[in-house]
């Protein structure tokens, strides 16, 4: 318990229990294991509040045992750096999952649509927001640019859809899965956050947005992938993004 | 429940363990409990947290003592628990029957011996043998001379079966009131997850428990994984472990029933209202 490590090793190669000398022989150390992984994941539950979907979802599919259990010795390692802190905490556990959870499976994927969806809230939260381009003065000269603190994600389900389902106590398998794209940024009105479900075009442009092309040039990229778009019409695509908070227009002087 | 005070009530109180979402219930349901249960470990975390004796009488509850264990806590540690007990004005400490420290851990792989004790962090369910049942009854003596206020102790959740245990948790948490006469925490859902784990009746065997030396019942949920049940304070108390308390409470009358659903913050109200409304209708406190 102490020594996740050593845990681990006994886990795996069950003769080295005898030689540790310990008196532990007889003890079932898969049991043993996963009561780690039960203590761990009490250790983690400063985060539920801002994963409570994702710590629910985890039990709910009966991961959150065995997870937990497999990230101990990372999370003993953090502990003994002094990374204590929430957002420490909650990068580790990002990092480990990412690697971890085997995404072609469809309660898997859910995990990650949920921890990615929430730990996102939970970041964009700490940005500031800037002051907002004025959507009327947006041209086909404007230089469009990914707001601040923007964060898009592509997932496969609706998080808010999932938010009631899993509140409501229904069946995860009854969730709807297919391809959504998701925008994340601050709001001017704190620690709200905008989320907007975002289509192939605003996908396009809030991937693009670099601040360094005109939307006529940004039009011209589209071009490239045989989308024919008038500058003009991408402009009114720029600007409810600049409306919806995702985009900034970079102020060039001109 | 707007301000402070003790405890002092003939009937069953009702009260919520400490959590993120505690006080904002409280605040949005004004009333419906009469107690909050603050960890120890909070309070040396967090010495301000003790600022909620202004707002709501509370009962003490700890895991630092390590009652089942053969390492003891510090002196700087008890007197701690003992200065904070009589500050927060709590009718009784509570302790798990279970261990948190141990000798130090040899280091296999560097074949030396380290010096400091092990810190698990976690309380966990010792032994279950006369050897740990003695030494439960002596270290519980010799703690309970460091303070003015009861002790009382509260069941392990088990897991597995402990090597070198030679009786069963029922028998073992028996023996332990049975020699020491101290107050019992009854916590119904570790109970349950025993019974499941280790393949007993709980609606039997909860019978065979001192139920005159209760003095506080724990409810809250559990997690079946992998055909093991765990402990969940995120999750709230299923039908089974309602049952086991009415069967507890048709018995006996503890002085307090704590709820403990302090891992998760986003428990919907209506279903912590619907909890605390079965335990009234059980008492007959509605």
């Amino acid at each position: 318990m102490a020594d996740p490590i050593l845990l681990e090793r006994w886990r795996c190669q069950p003769a080295s229990i005898a030689a540790s000398g310990d008196g532990c022989t007889g003890i079932d150390v898969a049991k043993l294991w996963q009561f780690s992984g039960l203590v761990t994941k009490v250790r983690y539950s400063d985060l539920r509040s801002n994963l409570p979907l994702t710590f629910r979802i985890l039990d709910a599919t009966g991961l959150s045992i065995e997870l937990f259990a497999t990230y101990a010795p990372r999370a003993d390692a953090l502990r003994k750096a002094g990374l204590n802190s929430k957002s420490a905490k909650l990068a580790a556990l990002m990092k480990f999952l990412g690697d971890w959870l085997d995404r072609t499976k469809p309660l898997h994927a859910l995990v990650w649509d949920m921890v990615r969806h929430e730990s996102t809230i939970f970041e964009v939260q700490a940005v500031t927001a800037g002051v907002a381009s004025d959507p009327a003065a947006i041209s086909i000269d404007s230089v469009p640019v990914r707001s601040a603190g923007t964060v898009s994600h592509e997932l496969t389900c609706n998080p808010i859809e999932v938010a009631k389902l899993v509140r409501a106590g229904g069946d995860l398998a009854s969730i709807p899965r297919e391809k959504r794209l998701f925008a994340y940024c601050a709001s001017e009105a704190g620690a709200q956050i905008r989320f907007v479900e975002l289509d192939a075009l605003a996908e396009f442009l809030v991937g693009t947005a670099d601040g360094t092309r005109t939307v006529t040039e940004l039009a011209e990229l589209l071009l490239q992938c045989g989308i024919t778009l008038e500058p003009q019409d991408l402009v009114d695509s720029v600007r409810a993004l600049v409306t919806a908070g995702l985009l900034d227009i970079v102020n060039t002087g001109a | 429940m707007s301000s402070g005070g003790s405890i002092r009530s003939d009937r069953t109180m009702l009260g919520f363990a400490h959590g993120p979402g505690t006080f904002p219930f409280l605040e949005r349901n004004p009333g419906v409990a009469d107690f909050v249960e603050l960890p120890f470990e909070l309070l040396r975390h967090d010495p301000t947290a003790a600022s909620i004796r202004d707002r709501t009488p509370v009962i003490l509850h700890c895991a630092s003592m390590s009652i089942a264990g053969f390492v003891r806590p510090t002196q700087a540690t008890l007197e701690e628990i003992a200065r904070r007990a009589e500050d927060l004005g709590t009718p009784w400490i509570g302790e798990h029957l279970a261990f948190m420290s141990a000798d130090p851990l040899p280091d296999v792989r560097m074949t030396a011996a380290l010096h400091e004790p092990t810190t698990l962090t976690y309380t966990v369910c010792p032994q279950l043998s006369e050897e740990v049942v003695e030494l439960v009854c002596r270290n519980l003596e010799e703690l309970q001379s460091c303070f003015s206020i009861p002790l009382v102790v509260e069941n392990s959740p088990q897991y597995f079966a402990v090597p070198g245990s030679t009786m069963s948790i029922v028998d073992f948490v028996i023996e332990v009131h049975r020699r020491t006469r101290v107050g019992m925490l009854l916590d119904l859902t570790h109970f349950t997850i025993s019974s499941m784990n280790m393949g007993f009746d709980p609606q039997k065997e909860v019978l065979r428990l001192p139920l005159d030396q209760l003095v506080e019942m724990h409810i809250s949920g559990l997690d079946l994984q992998d055909g093991t049940a765990w402990d969940d304070h995120g999750s709230v108390a299923s039908e089974p472990i309602l049952q086991l308390a009415a069967t507890v409470l048709e018995r006996a009358r503890p002085r307090a029933v704590t709820f403990e659903y302090n891992w998760a913050p986003d428990l919907p109200d209506t279903v912590l209202l619907e909890q605390l409304r079965r335990i009234r209708g059980i008492l007959g406190n509605d």
